[in-house]
């Protein structure tokens, strides 16, 4: 999945985690926040961000397509029960105005996915949140949860794949009717929770035998350092926070 | 038979498999090899039917006999991973039950645990076996539907002498009546004493298709390749005369 992103990697992959999510944080604000002209103006933005990153330009069609159905959810709803409003077209514009927001916040939240690996993204939340554990709340601990849980979502699709599979193998087709679906879904969700725990047990297991201690600060093989474009971003972000927000 | 034609199959921009044409017939125990990332349990998915390839075709002509059914299946690499229910039993059970009277269900399941060596109580859940068990017990899953083509991925794996003969008696079984086995391992001390043929794979490609007796041509390209030569063709290989392959001297 990631080979792409191994191949030719851009500005923004070579960026600091900590200055992307705020970047991402800013994008989303401006998003939920503006209307007319300043969207319009987001949105040219996010058509650099994406054309620089080396995504290809049907990625916006493809995440058109994959959402089309929430998106147009999205517009209906708001046509439906916006009571506020009586003229049909102002009804109209505010439900697509609401669409495309929600379009543009897909196609920001896919774009940050392209261009930062978990890892990197828990590194730069650990980073941000170290503050905190000047408070005793358990930052490290927080962010260890979080890299098990993305260490486990691959492991989890592929055991549920595989229990699947053994299940074809055997004869069955839970398409036949509802009953025999229920049935599938119970005997294929009870499974992958009983090899998810015993993986888990394992992996606190060799945590322990690794010498993880809870709560004990660790260091980390990928340093982070900002550089002169980090601190542009975070510069240029931070000034938007503060303009939107006062 | 098996007969696969020009099969291609990728997984997103990557081709794991590339125009592979075989033909398998009957009573012929094949040993699939190649190293890790070859596309060796591709394969056999695709012949089983799980995978859709790209391209190409396989086709599976049975010739219906007592011994087996017309079914392909495969036991995956994972055992622990293809168990859904709560007891050995209704595991073992599971693909006949509703098409078999229950005498008879209980008569073949029991025959496919013993079959396999399973010596441990059939009301328990398969997911607190050990491994070894576990794989017998995922054997018998299948051996209960009786498959005329059997397809086995890493079946040595976690299993001791006594597993491994039972998967020579199933070989051997195969052989006899009729049916198809293929076994995709790295294990090729075991496929060596077992198949008469093996396909070797490289990145994809199917790039020899040999007899066991012409192992020995094939041997750099397996060394090559990191695959561990099996200890028979190696003492074969070193000129001692086949009548003397072992010689114990002054024992007290």
């Amino acid at each position: 999945m990631n080979q792409s992103r191994r191949v030719k990697q851009s500005i923004w992959q070579k960026l600091d985690p900590r200055s992307k999510l705020l970047l991402l944080l800013t994008i989303i604000m401006l998003v939920i926040k503006t209307d007319s002209w300043v969207l319009v103006l987001l949105s040219l933005l996010l058509f650099l961000l994406i054309h620089t990153s080396h995504l290809a330009v049907g990625f916006f069609a493809k995440v058109f397509l994959k959402f089309r159905w929430l998106i147009l959810i999205i517009f209906m709803v708001n046509c439906c029960f916006n009571i506020a409003l009586i003229d049909l077209t102002t009804k109209i514009g505010k439900a697509g105005m609401v669409a495309y927001k929600v379009y543009l916040l897909l196609l920001v939240a896919y774009w940050f996915n392209f261009v930062t690996t978990p890892f990197e993204l828990i590194n730069g939340i650990e980073h941000l949140l170290k503050p905190l554990s000047k408070l005793k709340l358990p930052v490290f601990d927080l962010t260890m949860h979080l890299t098990l849980v993305v260490k486990f979502i691959p492991e989890i699709i592929e055991i549920a794949d595989n229990i699947i599979m053994a299940q074809r193998i055997r004869g069955v087709n839970p398409h036949n009717n509802w009953r025999r679906s229920m049935n599938w879904i119970k005997s294929t969700i009870i499974p992958v929770f009983i090899v998810g725990m015993r993986k888990t047990s394992q992996t606190a297991m060799v945590l322990e035998a690794r010498g993880y201690r809870p709560g004990v600060p660790r260091t980390t093989i990928k340093v982070l350092k900002f550089t002169k474009m980090d601190y542009a971003i975070v510069f240029a972000s931070l000034l938007s926070l503060l303009v939107i927000l006062c | 038979m098996i007969k696969v034609k020009s099969l291609n199959y990728s997984y997103g921009n990557v081709n794991i498999l590339n125009d592979i044409s075989f033909t398998i017939n009957e009573s012929e125990v094949v040993g699939v090899i190649g190293p890790g990332g070859s596309g060796k349990s591709t394969l056999l998915r695709c012949l089983a039917n799980l995978l859709k390839p790209e391209s190409g075709s396989v086709q599976n002509e049975f010739i219906l006999n007592n011994s087996f059914c017309d079914k392909i299946s495969l036991v995956i690499q994972e055992p622990e991973q293809q168990f859904f229910l709560d007891n050995v039993y209704d595991e073992v059970g599971f693909a006949l039950k509703g098409l078999v009277s229950d005498e008879e269900l209980e008569k073949k399941v029991l025959e496919s645990l013993r079959f396999v060596g399973f010596e441990g109580e059939i009301n328990q859940s398969p997911f607190r076996l050990s491994g070894g068990q576990q794989r017998r017990v995922a054997l018998a899953s299948i051996l209960v539907m009786n498959p005329g083509i059997l397809l086995l991925d890493e079946p040595t794996v976690g299993l001791d002498a006594s597993g491994l003969m039972i998967l020579r008696r199933l070989a051997k079984h195969y052989k006899q009546q009729g049916g198809i086995m293929i076994i995709a391992s790295y294990d090729l001390d075991f496929l060596y004493s077992v198949v008469d043929r093996f396909l070797l794979f490289s990145d994809g490609k199917l790039i020899a298709d040999f007899k066991t007796e012409e192992f020995n041509r094939y041997q750099n390209i397996l060394m090559e390749m990191g695959l561990e030569i099996p200890e028979l063709v190696k003492i074969t290989a070193r000129d001692i005369p086949q009548s003397i392959l072992l010689k114990i001297r002054d024992i007290e």
